[in-house]
């Protein structure tokens, strides 16, 4: 185990990222998506959003919000499970970590396992 | 009608320790569609501004006590998040010219005295004159809705299978989701209060959806006028689930995810006022149309200006105080911006967040808002 910055919990050499979880969640696999600007979100509105594990800066709720219900999971860099963003993965069931800590980034499209049955929650690559 | 300068020094300590709290618990709030911090910044000072002679109209019109007591039937908009608005807005203006040098002492003093006034008053009767102002002081508690409870409870429906579950999670996420939008990434486009108990053990949660139609937000005339109904009510009762709210009208719940502790459930077009029961294919109906109003108001919002973004949300932040207005017929200016345009300059300052001067003292629960001058 390698701790990953300022972090007080420690991450697994294998693992992606650890985060605050907004809610207990068994793990959920998906397409690893960095997701910048509006244009990003109108793009897989148009298409799909399905399957998408959604990273994202920012903790507004809104940004995400025409493709919330396709998305496997949100990875938010920043806030809390009280970020307007934690209350829609709530609301939605869609399983959330938050002030997420990268350990490396995947490229997009790399599938990966989002798991929030601990505390803190994981993103790994799925195997 | 205005206060005592300890009276205003208290007040402030108050809202500086609970809003130190409900800010920390948040954090970030900032959004890659839309510019929260900066609209934030024009909105709230233009509440500190502006808020004082539109508060002295209001309750030459009607006395606050009655006001906050009218928050006691549905679809006012008389609710946690709005009562909190109105000191914390102007608090949050005062914080940003503060550290420009633009307050002046005395007419700080007078500002602070005739919103605290107001405020408290109409807080105090919204709560039943029970000695609490805000969710804060009770724990989490605010139960406005207390006289619907038992027709409320008596049309709500169990929970018959996953699928059922499944649809009614759908439904409110959807109006969740698309009132986060239309209010521009502020969560009062609905409102949580509650716990309300119930003889069986089991507690009730209110949801209300606000203003889901057309209404004074201009861009709603273009995306809003499909939904079927204004004003919608939902009602969960939850077993085996602590539940408080936050004074953001936010519920706070133990589990994290209270969906599996739905027991039962309703959902109420309560756009007259009254409780009218929407039936499943009207909800599968309300859901769908949720889902398009929000996809032709993302495209909306995310086609416009940076400038546009700002001034429509702080237009949000500040008609927070219309409510109010509307119940006592008083006609304001709600025009934003108005008196805050000498900000706008410093508006490339703010990013994502709004950052005290490096020289400011660390906030502390006490000093989240500074005392008079």
């Amino acid at each position: 185990m390698v701790t990953v910055g300022t972090r007080l919990h420690s991450i697994a050499v294998t693992d992606i990222a650890t985060g605050i979880r907004v809610f207990e969640a068994g793990p959920v696999r998906g397409s690893w998506r960095r997701l910048s600007s509006p244009d990003d979100v109108l793009e897989l509105m148009d298409a799909t959003a399905a399957g998408v594990v959604a990273c994202v800066a920012d903790a507004g709720a809104t940004f995400l919000a025409p493709i919330f219900d396709e998305l496997a999971a949100v990875v938010c860099l920043s806030g809390t499970p009280r970020s307007h963003i934690g209350i829609v993965s709530r609301e939605y069931q869609v399983p959330c970590l938050m002030a997420a800590t990268l350990a490396r980034e995947p490229a997009d499209g790399e599938q990966v396992e989002v798991d929030c049955s601990t505390e803190p929650g994981v993103v790994r690559y799925a195997s | 009608m205005t206060l005592a300068r300890a009276d205003i020094e208290r007040w402030i300590r108050y809202h500086s320790e609970i809003s130190y709290a409900l800010t920390t618990e948040r954090t970030a709030l900032e959004s890659a569609l839309i510019p929260v911090s900066a609209y934030i910044l024009i909105a709230c000072v233009e509440c500190y501004r502006r808020y004082p002679q539109i508060i002295e109209e209001i309750s030459r019109a009607m006395p606050p006590e009655e006001i906050g007591r009218l928050g006691h039937r549905l679809t006012t908009q008389i609710d946690p998040v709005h009562l909190w608005a109105v000191p914390n807005f102007p608090l949050v203006g005062r914080k940003v010219l503060m550290a420009a040098g633009l307050v002046d002492a005395a007419d700080d003093e007078r500002r602070l005295g005739t919103i605290f006034d107001f405020w408290a008053r109409a807080a105090g009767a919204y709560r039943f004159d029970d000695g609490t102002h805000q969710a804060s002081d009770a724990r989490g508690t605010a139960t406005p809705y207390r006289a619907y409870v038992d027709e409320v409870v008596a049309a709500c429906e169990p929970v018959a299978d996953p699928e059922h579950r499944a649809s009614i999670t759908r439904l409110n996420a959807l109006l969740t989701s698309y009132l986060f939008l239309l209010w521009f990434d502020t969560r009062s486009g609905y409102q949580d209060t509650g716990p309300y108990p119930l003889a069986d053990g089991r507690v009730l949660l209110l949801r209300s959806y606000n203003r889901l139609g057309v209404s004074h937000f201009p861009w709603s005339t273009e995306v809003s006028a499909e939904m079927p109904y204004r004003e919608v009510l939902g009602a969960f009762v939850l077993r085996d689930a602590c539940l408080r709210v936050t004074d953001f009208g936010t519920s706070v719940t133990d589990p994290e995810d209270y969906w599996p502790c739905v027991d039962a459930f309703a959902f109420f077009d309560v756009s007259s006022g009254s409780l009218a029961p929407i039936g499943a294919a009207p909800r599968d109906a309300l859901a769908g149309a949720a889902k398009s109003a929000q996809k032709q108001l993302y495209r909306r919002i995310a086609a416009m200006e940076r400038r546009a973004k700002i001034d429509a949300g702080a237009y949000v932040y500040f008609t927070f105080l219309r409510p109010f207005a509307e119940l006592a017929g008083v006609e304001a200016d709600w025009t934003v911006p108005r008196d805050s345009t000498d900000l706008y300059p410093f508006l490339e300052l703010v990013d994502g967040a709004i950052a005290p001067p490096p020289d400011a003292p660390v906030e502390t629960p006490e000093t989240y808002y500074l005392p008079l001058p």
